[in-house]
């Protein structure tokens, strides 16, 4: 697996486990989708699809698919409600309120039509304005939003199945051996995580090809709110050092991360991961990405 | 029981349940469209299933789940509000008696008491591996054979999910191959829409209408059976009723995790269909699946469905919703 696409990879990763589980009905569903700027350099986006609404908070570098190389993190606020091409309402409790109704403006605009679709045949594209109650407040107010309106779009449909023509249904498994695709080439890996109940964190480090992959993602239920954050960050491979034995390593990545993470095995196998590591969150600055709550492993090999 | 049995799961584990998801799909020959509605099995099959399960067969039906590491017992202070649903009650058949709390899983002194005899094993073939077992309850329906038990018992669960329809059983109040009150063969299964057509978890219910046993008697004139209520708020405080049969348990006894209160919604239900499931401090394993969570009055409400990796003492169970309502009017409805 190349660099960039370890990258793309945990990205898509994020995306996957925040938005919506696509339903039998995604290819008929839409999104809706409003942003506003909120201040301290944060950016809000609010996305609604299905029965579920989700807030993502970050600077406008982090909430951007582009330069996935970039430091990044974010907040992600999700909770159930009402969406309709014409109205989003929800409770997200304490953080806040959503009752907004569309108003389009112009007519919608067909995006280029893909060819052998089973199905709709484009994307559409609704630009309006969503009228009503934007209330939102962060942690500790770090993000404060009060807004009767927001300009936004309405995509349709969630998802076009248009395989390419050339397309072949899979072949049976052969017989004869198949060298493994993504093998050959050294790294190093430190993984940690710690879970209770409903809520759970997981730190990973991998070093590939003269660059140190850090990510850390946290995630909590809290009562009819779920919470996601998510930080990444890619360095030089000095933030990273591991012995040959691989009873010894230390992580120090860059920001949004903060310290640096010690681990040690002992000869009879226990493990310490110890150490002021921590990274910093839209609401929650300084999360601990260290301490005996975590279990950790630390390997390497081709 | 199989594949998605009480499994241990991580957070970023979608990957991981589609694989476990696959397992069951090549492993089960049955595969209807999506959407299928319940499954009637040949009323021959039925009762040969009865005959089929030995005491030496049920002890060789293994969960097929991934296994979790112990972890520390941790508390949780969670929140819950009203679900917007509207209250469904039916009451149980047999008298309740009062609960200690506890969040271990302990055995229960005598399976074949009056308010612990509705729980029982759920035995299937799964060809070629073997032989499978979930836990279910007996509930209280007009038909007087209707087993509650999670939808991945009954049916693997998606659009491509299979039936799990392989000569199964219902044994209630189990315990080390005993059987007292018979052997009720199962004649026809389902699970609500949502868990038929998209798999998600929030929707893991599943239903079974067993046969008379050997003696000819239906199954709720036999050992009674719960109430049912769908529609109530999430927050309640739960017995958790079940069967395991992974370490350090064997399967051979029916264990009761009293009075423990709801804790919260995993956070990945958010992001599936159906309503936000369950989360209580039990530490059930593989084979506890399908188990009952009774409230109040005997009253159920909710069945053991996964776990998560790294947390052994969270049970997670779906939220009886409208779904829940469904499946079991469908199931009652059978003659």
């Amino acid at each position: 697996m190349t660099f960039r696409r370890l990258l793309v990879t945990t990205f898509a990763a994020l995306c996957l486990l925040v938005a919506p589980a696509s339903s039998p009905a995604s290819s008929r569903g839409f999104e809706s989708r409003f942003g506003l700027k909120v201040g301290h350099g944060y950016q809000l986006i609010v996305f609604a699809e299905g029965d579920t609404i989700r807030i993502e908070v970050g600077s406008p570098r982090s909430l951007s698919p582009d330069n996935l190389f970039a430091p990044r993190s974010l907040t992600a606020y999700v909770a159930r409600g009402t969406v309709t091409r014409r109205r989003i309402a929800a409770s997200f409790g304490k953080f806040g309120r959503i009752d907004v109704r569309f108003h389009q403006i112009g007519r919608a605009v067909a995006l280029p039509a893909r060819e052998h679709c089973r199905g709709p045949d484009h994307f559409t594209r609704q630009e309006g304005l969503f009228v009503g109650g934007i209330r939102f407040e962060g942690e500790h107010r770090y993000v404060a939003v009060h807004a009767p309106r927001a300009p936004g779009v309405v995509f349709s449909p969630l998802s076009l199945h248009c395989p390419p023509a050339h397309a072949r249904p899979a072949t049976p498994e052969r017989a004869r051996p198949v060298a493994p695709v993504g093998i050959g080439y050294s790294h190093r890996f430190l993984f940690a995580f710690w879970r209770h109940v409903v809520a759970s964190a997981h730190l990973e480090a991998e070093v590939d090809r003269g660059h140190v992959f850090t990510s850390a993602y946290v995630e909590e239920s809290l009562g009819q709110v779920a919470e996601y954050r998510f930080a990444l960050a890619v360095s030089r491979p000095q933030v990273f050092a591991v012995d040959n034995a691989l009873t010894r390593a230390t992580l120090a990545p860059p920001a949004p991360f903060h310290g640096e993470g010690t681990y040690e095995a002992a000869p009879d196998g226990t493990k310490s991961w110890t150490g002021s590591l921590s990274v910093s969150f839209p609401g929650a600055p300084r999360w601990p990405l260290t301490g005996e709550q975590f279990k950790v492993s630390l390997g390497g090999g081709l | 029981m199989i594949g998605r049995g009480w499994r241990a799961r991580c957070s970023r584990g979608r990957a991981v349940r589609a694989v476990f998801s696959l397992s069951v799909v090549s492993a089960l020959a049955i595969v209807l469209p999506a959407g299928a509605g319940a499954l009637v099995l040949p009323e021959e099959e039925a009762r040969t299933a009865a005959q089929f399960w030995t005491t030496a067969r049920m002890r060789q039906a293994r969960p097929l789940e991934v296994k979790m590491p112990e972890e520390p017992q941790i508390a949780f202070a969670g929140s819950a509000q009203p679900t917007g649903e509207e209250p469904h009650v039916y009451p149980p058949l047999p008298a309740r008696r009062e609960a200690t709390a506890s969040s271990r899983f302990d055995q229960v002194p005598d399976p074949t008491a009056l308010d612990l005899r509705v729980n029982g094993v759920i035995f299937f073939k799964v060809p070629p591996y073997g032989f499978g077992r979930c836990s279910g309850t007996s509930v209280n329906a007009p038909n007087h054979s209707v087993v509650i038990t999670a939808g991945h018992c009954i049916y693997s669960g998606g659009p491509r999910g299979s039936w799990l329809d392989f000569g199964s059983v219902f044994v209630p109040a189990y315990r080390y191959g005993q059987r007292p009150f018979g052997v009720f063969p199962v004649r026809w299964i389902d699970t609500t829409r949502q868990w038929r057509t998209s798999g998600s978890e929030n929707a893991d219910i599943g239903a079974a209408v067993v046969g008379r046993n050997e003696k000819g008697q239906l199954l709720a004139r036999a050992v009674g059976g719960t109430g049912i209520a769908w529609g109530l708020k999430a927050a309640q405080v739960f017995d958790v009723h079940g069967y395991p049969v992974e370490a350090p348990f064997d399967g051979e006894t029916q264990r009761l995790c009293s009075q423990t209160p709801f804790l919260g919604h995993d956070v990945d239900s958010f992001t599936a269909v159906g309503p936000l499931n369950l989360a209580v401090d039990c530490n059930v394993t593989g084979g506890a699946s399908g188990g009952g969570w009774t409230i109040r009055d005997g009253i159920l409400n909710s069945v053991t469905d996964y776990g998560n990796f790294g947390d052994s003492r969270t049970d997670f169970g779906a939220y009886f919703g409208k779904e829940a309502g469904r499946l079991y009017g469908r199931a009652g409805r059978i003659k």
